[in-house]
């Protein structure tokens, strides 16, 4: 059902055209790394953005074909390989929007006011079965010893309290850092990107074992 | 680069899919070229992701949230994560509000110095308001629980109330294809739809049938009583291939009393329907046809099909 209302993605990027894409983003090989994931991210909210459920595969089919194009010898100066990736994005999503089955879609890859007989606060409501929750948390302090030691503290405090407490808190630990808020809420932000990633692979590795648990 | 700065609201209109075409693309080539703003674009969506696990979007904001944002499992897992974050830090608080309580500040007592007591009467003054200040937080967090609850049962009206509707349209649909099947098979009989209308509300409901499937002369007559006041008419699509909608009514004369822009089509157990309500007095005793397009992504409208009716006042 799945590979039914996928775009031809062609699941062949080799690593000769992965080379070939990463170096139009940076001579610097780990400068080259980061704008890649850069691009991968932006691409995942453009698609996001737009609605698709799909969005990681819609990226990845877009990443393939901008690759294919770099290897069979097209030329986009590195200025313009982030429009280029754009409208290439904007192409696969038109075409996404064509496709006859995309309506239908499994009920696990369907948006919350799809499934039949659950709603969203429903689906949130089940966090607070309390084994479970416990298990995230623990997913969650695992993550943050995986942070810089000043960043750990800085993301308990920043999530502490409610509202006014909230923002007196913020205030506080911004100037015992010696920054602005403004700043501190850029620093916390990336420190939470990094975070979300760890505390999803972990629960991810959770429901695994409960798979395998129950088979 | 040079970066733009966008303000954080456009911002919180493109996560909430409250953009046009054209601005979502402008917000686009933006961020694609900006790495500033996209990550001013990531943190106003993490804010947006904390306001929603809090329970401080308004109602609206919430159900975009939740029909908008909420459309990849990726955004779900983020979701999860803000859920975890915020029980995380409800609880440090928890403990840090437990330890102040258990340790309130004495002062040391002497009564050669008056100003000991004065320090003793500060601190017992304190230590009631911190009580209260406890009991007034414990009133006002059960108050919350209340409005949520009603809240709650609301939205449970609210959702059987959308049901009862469907549930009437559906009937009503039923009730067109029983008349249509009537009207077919007589020679005399003239096609018409009386709809259905709900006298409480003034509204009559019609499902209009393409002017091809019926037939190129015949046209639908929709019989309306003197008290009506809103015409609901619905059109089942054979495919939905557009985001948006338009549709035109005209006149013989070729004068157009209504046009519907934006017009979103909808899952009914019927199939995908687009549906639409205008002023009952706009419409007179007389033919008209209802152009149905379909709005494309350049933004001009191709004609998917047309529906002849006639307007009879009983």
């Amino acid at each position: 059902m799945r590979n039914s209302h996928r775009v031809k993605m062609e699941r062949e990027l080799t690593q000769e055209a992965f080379g070939a894409l990463l170096m139009h983003f940076d001579p610097s090989p780990q400068r080259a790394v980061e704008k890649f994931e850069q691009m991968r991210s932006q691409l995942v909210t453009f698609f996001e953005c737009r609605g698709c459920p799909l969005a990681s595969d819609l990226t990845d089919a877009t990443i393939d074909r901008v690759a294919r194009r770099i290897l069979e010898g097209e030329n986009i100066p590195s200025a313009a390989l982030a429009p280029y990736f754009y409208g290439v994005a904007r192409n696969v999503f038109r075409e996404y929007l064509r496709l006859p089955d995309r309506k239908h879609i499994s009920i696990d890859e369907a948006r919350f006011t799809e499934h039949p007989s659950e709603q969203p606060r429903e689906a949130l409501r089940r966090l607070h079965d309390k084994v479970a929750l416990e298990l995230k948390l623990e997913c969650l302090e695992d993550c943050l010893k995986v942070l810089p030691i000043d960043m750990q503290g800085a993301m308990i405090s920043y999530y502490e309290g409610e509202q006014s407490i909230k923002i007196n808190n913020r205030q506080r630990l911004a100037s015992s850092m010696g920054i602005s808020v403004g700043n501190l809420r850029i620093r916390v932000h990336r420190a939470r990107e990094a975070l979300e990633k760890c505390v999803i692979v972990c629960l991810e590795g959770q429901q695994t074992n409960e798979t395998e648990l129950l088979q | 680069m040079e970066h733009q700065s966008i303000e954080e609201g456009v911002l919180l209109r493109y996560l909430l899919g409250e953009m046009g075409e054209d601005e979502q693309e402008q917000i686009e080539r933006s961020y694609f070229t900006d790495a500033a703003l996209f990550e001013e674009l990531r943190m106003v969506e993490h804010d947006l992701i904390d306001n929603y696990v809090r329970n401080g979007l308004s109602a609206l904001q919430r159900e975009q949230f939740e029909r908008h944002f909420l459309c990849s499992p990726e955004r779900y897992k983020r979701v999860e994560v803000a859920e975890i974050l915020f029980e995380f830090g409800t609880r440090n608080s928890a403990k840090k509000g437990l330890s102040l309580v258990k340790e309130p500040v004495v002062q040391p007592t002497s009564p050669r110095f008056p100003s000991a007591w004065l320090a003793i009467a500060a601190s017992f003054l304190m230590l009631i308001g911190s009580a209260w200040l406890l009991i007034d937080r414990a009133r006002l967090k059960s108050e919350i629980t209340n409005l949520t609850l009603q809240r709650d049962e609301m939205e449970r009206s609210q959702t059987d109330l959308q049901h009862q509707l469907a549930e009437r349209d559906r009937v009503n649909q039923q009730l067109a294809r029983d008349l249509d099947k009537a009207a077919d098979t007589t020679a005399n009989e003239k096609n018409d739809q009386r709809g259905t209308t709900d006298l409480s509300t003034r509204v009559a409901a019609f499902v209009l049938m393409s002017g091809f499937s019926r037939g190129e002369a015949q046209s639908q007559k929709l019989h309306i009583a003197p008290s009506v006041e809103v015409l609901r008419l619905r059109i089942l699509l054979v495919k939905d291939d557009h985001k948006k909608y338009t549709a035109v009514i005209n006149d013989v004369d070729g004068q157009s009393p209504w046009r519907g822009a934006g017009l979103i089509a909808a899952s009914s157990r019927s199939g995908r329907t687009v549906e639409f309500k205008l002023p009952a007095s706009l419409l007179h005793d007389r033919d008209y046809v209802l152009t149905l397009k379909g709005v494309t992504a350049t933004g001009s409208e191709d004609t998917i099909d047309e529906y002849p009716f006639s307007i009879l006042r009983r």
